[in-house]
């Protein structure tokens, strides 16, 4: 009578395994990194690129530009001259994941640690405190554990499109990091000096909207792949919800468009000099707007319903374990992240300082001090998440449709046609 | 209790004239017992006398069908009372004697839908069938159960019995493992629909028993079409320990700690409730201080259970806070608990003819009346914290809306039928203990909404505070008189005279009563449980359906039902 349970592949791992791969890891991309610098005569590129001003679009601009067109091609590599039109933007994307990741990783790492810091405090409980002091370790050590842990699919899931979509979620998070202004960029005669924003584009806003509106499809297919039916509901729910609120979330930057007149989010935050000119003031509305959908954006209490734990489960990644839940994990707080860095950079000044030029160190905003406000501003909205969390139950599916449709969308609409009528007005 | 013979023998010869003057002569002799009017009836006069009783006589509420083998005879009790205010001739039994080999009773599920799961439990652990039930399946036992345990000559043998189940080939019916195939016929009618030219098909989905919002290990077999649930079907008996054969397996005072497992949020009122009914069988007199250290840890129980509803129905909207919040709370009355008996949930603390020890010194003033001081304003906190917000407001209110009629004729009790506008308490309509003494509300609902079921029980725990205030004054005034008198005197052994009652108490979750037949021997001999939440989840089914997935969550969890306890 009784029957079998689902049978899964098991992948055996150790702790020495694990270790003796990393170690290999390292050594390899070590040796490979001396030899390709040192063959390539990439070193002299990078000390230009870091005397120019060092911006990531400049080094990228500087392995296409200068190292592969002028490089003294090694004769030992000179098969590979034809195609140095690919291995330069290899390189360089390499590059790019490697500084994402050495970010972003520990920046959701420790955004975890605060939010179970922060919302233990408001449960009247005291969070994580065993691992390291006061529990800084603990959420290394959960990462770690996820890194190395069996990495199960169901025996009915279909193998590729489960495996795939982990990725589709994790990318566009963190393609998003590309066009955030994390501080400012120092101009001196036309000449870059240094630049604390990634890619410099001109559409950086509608290049964001773009790769987010990707993640929906590794949702969708998360909880279509996994064969199961409380994840299908979950990813149908996800659905639903990001295209419903992809479009109030971008009616409400419009008006931060209309006012500043770039798409340039680098531009859009140099606009912000003094607080009278923070664009909370004229696209208020479009603020709250910006929260609301930001807030479904990302799945976030009270719109958590994809994931509702209370209903189903867990949702679209119920079926995910490891790495793969990791993924979606990392994902979701990096998109946390980015969308609180967006809306500090549409409407609370990016990394300006409230303060006047003139008072000392409050009102100082270039380099380190204007990374620290944009890091002050962005993680006080992520704990404006962390409380919300703490404090507000889930809406129900039709009342999160009907707000959107019925609701956010007019209310958009109209405030787009307000700040236009207001812009013109004033001039 | 209050109604002597005297006084309600004339109410029953009245209603006895009326019934033989509107159905003939059906009715038996009718018996008077303590609180209970009996009278027999043929089983083929059984649905005109109890249509009449419904109709004419006011009986709108069936407590509970209770089978007892009588070796003879099967014979099936049909307990039955009147809501909000009991008729003048209190609770009335019936009974219906029915031979064992042809055990057929009609069914009175179309009268009070209530026996609908009664009925199917006393064919289930009985085997007497119910002629003209819907869906008379086996409902705590799984399908493939062999013979009827509550049966006298039932032998259980765990190794044949279980090796014959386990190596028996299963129809499709009873093979729970295979998916659609173990659907009702609910499930399969109807399930293709058009949209405009899109057909579609209803996905069946099994919520529990491992998912966090059953409470437990409830599976509820769904239908839905898309986020509508178009169909329930409940699968209970997870956790089926079978108390009532085990009751009759054991002693009158062993039996006590078994009642701590039925509904553990509540295990002082389950202790209590098996000591009552057998001091009641026994006609025990108590010394006044037992009367109040029960109601004291009653009335903390009663709190410490609805603290454990207002954190969990935080959790099934969504909101987690208030659960934590609420479990600090908790802690401080199991607390109180463990020094009074050195348990945290399961406590054994009231025994026949009194308590297991007497209240600590400065218990009172120091435990419950510091508790009394901090505890008000944190529920207010938390109350604030939930009904105070908009979200929780919009997923409540409107949702989940109950008629008063299908709370009474489903047999809910507590603040399930309280929230939709039904004013009854045990406490008040039998007043056990010394609640007679006490000044205290019956708060009420007014839609029957999910929120009226959230505030019924929050104005209720503040109803208790006044309670135990009143209990702690009263120890005030007599604590040093009585202290060390909380025991009364016993006879060496526990053998009740041969008899059988009932009665009922009021616990966070409504009327738990036991009918216990005791034929003179240290055991019962049948020790039948009118299990509150078992009752209260057998209106879900129906107003289940045709919800959102999420409101289906929203209103299981307002039911507040503890496995323990549907299961038995």
């Amino acid at each position: 009578m009784a029957k079998g349970g689902t049978q899964t592949a098991r992948a055996e791992r150790d702790w020495t395994l694990v270790v003796v791969w990393i170690g290999i890891a390292a050594v390899v991309l070590l040796v490979v990194g001396v030899v390709l610098g040192r063959l390539s005569g990439a070193v002299p590129h990078l000390q230009a690129w870091w005397q120019a001003g060092p911006s990531l679009t400049g080094l990228v601009e500087h392995l296409l530009v200068n190292w592969v067109g002028a490089w003294n091609w090694p004769a030992s590599l000179a098969w590979l001259r034809p195609h140095a039109g690919w291995v330069a933007p290899v390189t360089a994307v390499l590059a790019w994941v490697v500084l994402i990741f050495l970010f972003m990783l520990p920046m959701v790492t420790y955004q975890i640690y605060a939010l179970r810091k922060v919302v233990g405090f408001m449960q009247a409980r005291v969070g994580p405190t065993q691992v390291g002091p006061w529990g800084l370790l603990q959420t290394p050590a959960d990462v770690l554990k996820l890194l190395t842990k069996e990495d199960v699919i169901p025996r009915h899931a279909d193998r590729i499109v489960f495996t795939i979509a982990p990725f589709l979620v994790l990318v566009p998070a963190s393609m998003a990091y590309l066009v955030i202004p994390f501080g400012n960029q120092q101009v001196v005669d036309g000449k870059v000096v240094y630049s604390l924003i990634g890619g410099d584009l001109n559409v950086g806003l509608l290049y964001l909207s773009a790769i987010s509106s990707v993640a929906v499809i590794g949702i969708i297919a998360a909880g279509w792949a996994s064969n199961n039916k409380y994840s299908l509901l979950g990813g149908m729910r996800s659905a639903a919800q990001l295209i419903t609120y992809e479009i109030p979330l971008t009616l409400a930057v419009v008006p931060s468009i209309l006012w500043v007149g770039s798409l340039n989010l680098n531009t859009i935050a140099q606009y912000q000099d003094h607080l009278g000119n923070w664009l909370v003031w004229p696209c208020f509305p479009g603020l709250i707007l910006f929260a609301i959908s930001a807030l479904s954006e990302l799945g976030h209490v009270p719109f958590d319903l994809p994931e509702a734990e209370s209903e189903l489960v867990s949702g679209y990644n119920v079926e995910y374990s490891g790495m793969k839940f990791a993924m979606f994990f990392l994902a979701e707080f990096s998109n946390a992240f980015i969308l609180s860095a967006l809306g500090v950079t549409l409407f609370l000044g990016g990394w300006q300082s409230p303060f006047p030029e003139s008072v000392p160190l409050l009102g100082w905003d270039h380099g380190i001090f204007a990374v620290g406000w944009f890091f002050l501003k962005t993680l006080s909205c992520v704990f404006f998440l962390f409380w919300l969390r703490a404090t507000l139950p889930r809406l129900r599916i039709d009342q999160l449709m009907s707000l959107g449709w019925k609701i956010l969308i007019p209310v958009g609409l109209l405030n787009v046609l307000l700040v236009a009528v207001l812009r013109v007005v004033l001039g | 209790m209050s109604m002597t013979e005297q006084a309600v023998a004339t109410p029953l010869d009245e209603l006895l004239a009326r019934c033989r003057a509107a159905c003939g002569e059906l009715l038996g002799e009718p018996v008077q017992r303590a609180a209970i009017s009996e009278c027999s009836v043929a089983a083929s006069d059984l649905r005109r006398v109890a249509q009449w009783l419904r109709d004419e006589a006011g009986y709108n509420y069936l407590a509970l069908i209770g089978g007892i083998d009588r070796l003879a005879q099967l014979e099936v009790v049909y307990l039955l009372d009147r809501l909000p205010a009991p008729t003048p001739t209190g609770r009335l039994a019936l009974r219906v004697a029915v031979p064992r080999e042809a055990a057929v009773v009609p069914t009175v599920s179309d009268l009070w839908p209530a026996a609908d799961w009664h009925e199917r439990e006393c064919w289930d652990l009985l085997g007497v069938r119910f002629e003209g039930h819907p869906d008379l399946r086996r409902i705590l036992l799984p399908e493939y159960w062999q013979g009827f345990p509550l049966r006298k000559d039932y032998v259980y043998d765990s190794n044949t019995m279980v090796d014959e189940i386990l190596e028996r080939e299963l129809t499709p019916e009873e093979d729970h493992s295979a998916g659609a195939g173990d659907l009702p016929a609910i499930f399969t009618e109807g399930h293709r629909r058009d949209h405009d030219g899109l057909v579609t098909e209803d996905i069946a989905i099994n919520m529990g028993p491992q998912h966090p919002s059953t409470h437990g290990v409830l599976r509820l077999r769904l239908s839905l079409d898309g986020e509508y649930v178009r169909n329930v079907d409940p699968d209970l008996g997870f956790l089926h320990r079978s108390f009532e054969k085990l009751a009759e397996l054991k002693t009158y005072v062993n039996g006590i700690p078994l009642t701590d497992r039925w509904d553990y949020l509540d295990a002082m009122g389950n202790n209590l409730i098996h000591c009552l009914v057998t001091e009641q069988l026994m006609g025990l007199e108590l010394p006044e201080r037992a009367h109040w250290i029960r109601m004291l840890v009653l009335e903390l129980n009663r709190l410490a259970s609805h603290l454990v509803f207002v954190g969990t129905y935080g959790l099934d909207v969504g909101a987690a806070t208030p659960f934590l919040h609420c479990f600090r709370d908790r802690e401080m009355i199991l607390d109180m608990f463990e020094l009074l008996c050195g348990a945290r949930l399961t406590y054994n603390y009231i025994r026949i003819g009194g308590v297991s020890a007497d209240l600590p010194r400065n218990f009172l003033a120091d435990r419950v009346e510091s508790f009394l001081d901090y505890f008000p304003a944190r529920l207010t906190e938390v109350d604030n914290l939930l009904t105070g917000n908009e979200v929780f407001r919009q997923r409540t209110i409107g949702v989940g809306v109950w008629s008063a009629a299908d709370c009474i004729g489903y047999g809910l009790t507590g603040p399930l039928l309280r929230a939709s506008g039904v004013r009854r308490d045990v406490r008040k309509a039998y007043p056990y203990a010394r609640y007679d003494q006490l000044t205290f509300e019956v708060p009420v609902g007014e839609r029957g909404d999910c929120m009226d079921r959230y505030l019924v029980r929050v104005a209720e725990m503040h109803q208790s505070i006044s309670l135990l205030r009143q209990i702690c004054a009263w120890f005030r005034e007599h604590d040093a008189a009585t202290r060390g008198d909380f025991q009364g005197r016993l006879p060496k052994s526990i053998k009740p005279p041969a008899s059988e009652t009932y009665t009922a108490i009021e616990t966070p979750r409504g009327e738990l009563g036991i009918w216990m037949v005791s034929d003179g021997s240290e055991q019962p001999y049948r020790c039948k449980i009118r299990r509150p939440s078992f009752c209260n989840l057998s209106l879900f089914p129906k107003v289940g359906s045709d919800q959102k997935v999420a409101d289906l969550i929203a209103i299981l969890g307002t039911t507040d039902i503890v496995m323990g306890e549907v299961d038995g």
